[in-house]
């Protein structure tokens, strides 16, 4: 389960400081699929920045499973990253120069899992986005929705409770949309990981378990869907 | 005026804001101000040089000198009766060394035995007198009557406390030689040799110096309407051909030829930096040209045009050059005060006795530092500034980069290079010209450019090669590989750039290696005496002093000797050149040493030049003069010219300008000189050199000045002389290697602000700042470890064309090609030191990027 307690944002600035997040408060239930929704510059993505600890809170608190993170430092938001948090982002964010196998293994070898393990583990994830065929591609030989299946293979790959995903179908077609869409709601289901994804996207809703809209920086509706 | 907008508001934004403009204008400066220094340094020697020739030759217009060297008096007279001739100034002169103190350090003294009534045609000086009160010629005659009399130079005298009236003794084989202070000097001569000159009268001089009936020099002040080269053949042929005329400044010649060779070789290498400096520029535009590229589109959408593009970046290269040429300039002058002082060291000991040089920046050195540096940076903008603007704007808008994405030409390149390779090896084969070898420094110049093209080659096959060898649980190394295969075009300047650094380093350590093994094996086989014993003075360029001429019959008598070998060099005039003449025993020596000659065993051909009186020469006098064995050249004696055949040509690394030795017995007989520099000791079976030698110093101590020195001392000191004279060298590449370096950090850098993306991405997907810091560093490694991999391999090829080519060319000397192998592990470890140090500051940087703005950034 993921808390937030009055977290605030502000961006410092001589003359015009800005507020990116204003005292937000919510639970996210673990296993949850929960669609962060509103308009651009809402706040949104700096809330997701400050769960996969890009970047630190202003004020409040972000409790992981009931652990507090208010005095993390790099070194422990690293190692969040490393086996809790997986995140997913609108361009992909694959490496050029590495194959799709090796996007893959990647956090592994970061992580410092046994060599043996990695590939295998690679591979395997591809194969469940349904990529085995394309395990030696560059990331330049890949379509756009291939890419943000490899993305969603890497970011599965370390097994994260936390899947952060900021508007991961934005820069593809509807029905790729929709692919990766029923992807991600079928391995959040299938691994029991919580989902929390910011997006645009209407057709999202259909797969949500609970929607967050936000606006000028604050929440202004959570909705449950049953 | 719109340049002038795009100049204000883009350009100088760019170049204050950047941190790694500050890089490439250190590199710059530094790159610049060594080239200055070396400059400033030549100008301020060759200048001392001059200064003390000018002031010595004076308004002479012909000069006369023996041949074989001194001349007879008599020949005055004849001088005389030419109507042509308007003064005459005959000249002794020798320098010998204050006795006290008696060790080397005792400062050299000039004696000029001058007609004093003549003089004041010739020189410039003015004679003062107890009181300070000034002397006129026939007053300053007067207190030069008495023999013991000599004229100091104000500096000198209250250099050693001396007053007119007090006496001061100099050295003379081994002896102490009073003279006293009659007056002192000044004006422009007083000025040269730093005061080290007193002028004695002529008739004392012979007197004193053993040197009755001979003049060493006469000038002459001739006719102004008559031309000085009809005067010349006139004297020519009223003297005969005993005697050199000539004009003053051919005396010279000489030792400008070969000072410029020195000097000429020295700014090469000091342009080494500045050739490193001017990849780092062009490395710097093209990174800034990349990294800005959506900036240029916008300015294009704008309706800037492609020459204001063109202009924008060249100013840009422009401003860099002139701020760096600036510091360069006034760092060069600080580095140059040093230099100086190495410099005239080092060509006192090698050529000629320069005083210790005053340090001066004249303006217009000052001016060609900044010309340099405005010339070198826009020349090297001009590439990247084309790039810019070929540039469209809607590709620029969208961030494809037209060179990023065409394919590098990997079969062209290596065309090219194999072409430069070929021309290298042309000019290689061609023969020097203007007194310097021109040939070897283009073709070295075509070898380096021939290597720094196959450097995009090579990058991408180590790349390949690291991929397929590299353990795949390794992100760190696989990373770096991938970007560096990447980034083939900006890593490619890099690493030539850092390459030419090594590969000119290490061919010159290559070079002073092979250097200095041919030396020890030349001084291990051809001193081989256990003692050598001569004037405490004699490792100073220009001393006349020389042994006591019983000294090498007492020593012969004693028991523990079993040969000495009496040594004498003297200076004669081979076909109009000046070159060594030595004369010592030929028997001894082929017995208990030897010379290393070119064909025939040392003992046999030194053996048949003694029965066939023949004479052997040195390899630096063959070649200097396409002379060989078994020809047969006119050797100039006071006798008349005598034919002697070339018995062998043995290689000699102590002579700058080559020598001709013969037997001491004719040297007697044609020069009647029996004088004797070093004397050869050789002790007979299980005699302790230390021993004996503590006995002669006991017999002839350290009052009479003479030094012994058993073999192992004498050579470390020859080869602490040697090591002195790359001291510069060293120095000079070592300031190369730093401006490769800042090459390396600028590239890095400017790779970090290109990756910031990518190490966002890393860092989200759990990658730690230490494994950013890794990556770097090991991409890093990997650009030094090509560097050293294709550095080492030009510089195997570029010592070829320093020792084959350049030296051979400059100096004569034929060296021994030695690689010394742990040079690989060196050079290794100091292109993988380096590139690390360059790659720590950005990996650093890069480590704490700002992870939200790395991912966000589009």
């Amino acid at each position: 389960m993921i808390i937030l307690d009055k977290v605030s944002k502000i961006y410092p600035h001589s003359t015009h400081p800005v507020q990116a997040l204003k005292d937000i408060s919510l639970t996210i239930k673990a296993g949850s699929f929960t669609l962060l929704m509103g308009p651009s510059g809402c706040g949104k993505s700096t809330l997701l920045n400050l769960l996969g600890g890009l970047d630190m809170p202003s004020s409040g608190e972000i409790l992981f499973d009931e652990k507090s993170t208010k005095y993390f430092n790099d070194r422990d938001w690293t190692a969040l990253r490393r086996s809790e948090i997986g995140m997913i982002f609108q361009f992909f964010n694959l490496l050029p120069m590495l194959t799709a196998q090796e996007n893959v293994a990647l956090p592994l070898l970061l992580r410092g899992d046994p060599a043996d393990q990695i590939q295998k583990k690679a591979v395997a994830v591809l194969e469940m986005v349904g990529l085995g065929h394309r395990l030696d591609h560059l990331p330049g030989a890949l379509s756009g929705g291939e890419m943000q299946r490899v993305a969603i293979a890497r970011a599965d790959a370390i097994s994260p409770k936390l899947l952060l995903a900021d508007e991961p179908t934005g820069n593809l077609d509807s029905k790729t949309g929709q692919d990766i869409l029923g992807l991600l709601a079928s391995r959040t289901k299938a691994s029991g990981l919580t989902l929390l994804m910011a997006t645009h996207s209407q057709q999202a809703i259909e797969h949500a378990d609970q929607v967050i809209t936000m606006k000028d920086s604050e929440i202004e509706e959570i909705q449950e869907i049953s | 005026m719109r340049q002038f907008i795009l100049l204000k508001f883009i350009s100088l934004r760019h170049l204050v804001r950047e941190k790694r403009t500050w890089l490439t204008l250190i590199g710059v400066a530094l790159g610049i101000s060594v080239f200055v220094s070396i400059r400033i340094a030549n100008q301020s020697v060759l200048n001392a040089y001059h200064q003390s020739v000018d002031a010595f030759t004076g308004k002479s217009t012909v000069e006369i000198v023996g041949r074989s060297g001194a001349l007879d008096e008599n020949i005055l007279k004849t001088l005389r009766n030419e109507a042509a001739i308007t003064t005459i100034a005959p000249i002794v002169q020798t320098v010998l060394p204050m006795s006290t103190p008696t060790t080397s350090q005792g400062e050299m003294l000039l004696f000029m035995g001058v007609d004093l009534f003549q003089e004041r045609d010739f020189r410039n000086f003015n004679v003062v007198g107890e009181d300070d009160k000034p002397l006129d010629m026939s007053g300053a005659f007067e207190v030069l009557l008495n023999p013991d009399s000599a004229l100091l130079t104000e500096q000198f005298a209250s250099r050693y406390g001396l007053k007119v009236g007090d006496n001061f003794s100099v050295r003379m084989e081994g002896k102490p030689l009073e003279f006293k202070v009659a007056a002192l000097l000044t004006g422009d001569i007083a000025q040269t040799r730093d005061g080290n000159i007193a002028i004695i009268d002529i008739a004392s001089a012979q007197w004193r110096f053993q040197k009755l009936g001979q003049l060493d020099r006469i000038d002459l002040i001739t006719d102004e309407e008559i031309s000085v080269e009809s005067i010349i053949s006139r004297i020519e042929k009223s003297l005969g051909g005993d005697v050199l005329v000539r004009r003053p400044q051919q005396r010279n010649r000489q030792i400008e030829k070969m000072l410029f060779a020195f000097q000429m070789n020295l700014t090469a290498l000091s342009a080494i930096s500045l050739f490193v400096g001017l990849f780092l520029i062009y490395n710097t535009l093209l990174v800034s040209v990349a990294h800005r590229r959506k900036e240029i589109g916008l300015l294009r959408a704008l309706g800037v045009d492609r020459a204001q593009i063109f202009g924008l970046f060249t100013i840009e290269g422009m401003v860099i050059g002139t701020v760096g040429g600036f510091f360069g300039v006034v760092i060069g002058s600080v580095l140059a005060r040093w230099v100086v002082q190495v410099l005239s060291k080092t060509v006192t000991s090698l050529y000629v006795a320069i005083p210790p040089t005053p340090f001066s920046l004249p303006l217009s050195l000052f001016m060609e530092g900044l010309a340099i540096g405005v010339l070198v940076s826009t020349f090297s903008s001009l590439y990247p500034a084309w790039q810019a603007a070929q540039l469209r704007p809607r590709e620029a808008l969208e961030g494809i980069f037209g060179s990023e994405v065409s394919r590098i030409n990997h079969q062209k390149l290596l065309c090219l290079s194999l072409g430069s390779g070929l021309l290298s090896f042309i000019f290689s084969q061609m023969p020097m010209a203007w007194g310097f070898s021109w040939n070897g420094y283009v073709a070295s110049g075509l070898l380096l450019m021939a290597f720094s093209l196959i450097v995009p080659t090579t990058i991408l096959l180590f790349s390949k090669a690291v991929r397929l060898l590299s353990s795949q649980s390794s992100p760190s190394w696989r990373l770096a590989q991938g970007h560096l295969e990447q980034a083939i075009r900006r890593n490619g300047p890099t690493i030539s750039a850092f390459m030419g650094a090594l590969a000119m380093m290490i061919s010159v350590v290559i070079m002073i290696e092979s250097f200095r093994t041919t030396v020890v094996l030349w001084i291990d086989q051809t001193i081989q005496s256990d003692i050598l014993g001569f004037p405490a003075s004699y490792m100073v360029s220009d001393s006349d002093e020389t042994l006591p001429r019983d000294m090498l019959d007492q020593i012969e008598k004693m028991d523990e000797v079993k040969a000495v070998d009496g040594y004498r060099s003297r200076m004669i005039l081979f076909r109009d050149e000046s070159v060594e003449l030595v004369g010592r025993d030929l028997a001894i020596h082929a017995e208990h040493s030897k010379y290393l000659f070119r064909t025939g065993k040392s003992v046999e051909v030194i053996h048949k030049a003694i029965a066939q009186r023949e004479v052997l020469i040195s390899e630096v006098l063959a070649n200097r003069f396409q002379i060989k064995e078994g020809d047969t050249v006119q050797v100039p004696t006071p006798q008349g010219n005598v034919p002697f055949e070339i018995g062998g040509v043995f290689y000699d690394y102590g002579t700058e300008g080559g020598k001709l030795v013969i037997d001491r017995a004719q040297l007697i007989q044609y020069w009647d000189d029996s004088h004797i520099d070093v004397i050869a000791i050789y002790l007979g079976e299980n005699e302790d050199p230390t021993s004996v030698r503590s006995k002669l110093l006991v017999k002839w101590g350290s009052s009479s000045g003479l030094a012994f020195t058993t073999q192992g001392p004498f050579k470390d000191e020859i080869m602490a002389i040697f090591d002195q004279t790359f001291l510069i060298t060293y120095a000079l590449e070592w300031i190369a290697i730093v401006v490769a370096l800042l090459g390396i950090a600028n590239t890095l850098f400017v790779s970090i602000l290109e990756r910031k993306r990518e190490i966002g991405i890393l860092r989200s997907i759990g990658g730690s700042q230490a494994q950013v810091v890794r990556v770097i560093l090991v991409e890093a490694f990997y650009m030094g470890v090509i560097g050293n991999i294709i550095g080492l391999i030009c510089a195997f090829f570029l010592s070829l064309l320093l020792i084959y080519v350049i030296n051979k060319a400059s100096f004569g000397w034929t060296l021994q090609f030695h690689f010394p192998p742990m040079i690989i592990l060196h050079s290794f470890l100091l292109a993988i030191g380096t590139a690390l140090l360059a790659g720590y500051l950005p990996a650093r940087k890069a480590a704490q990027t700002d992870l939200k703005e790395a991912i966000a950034y589009e």
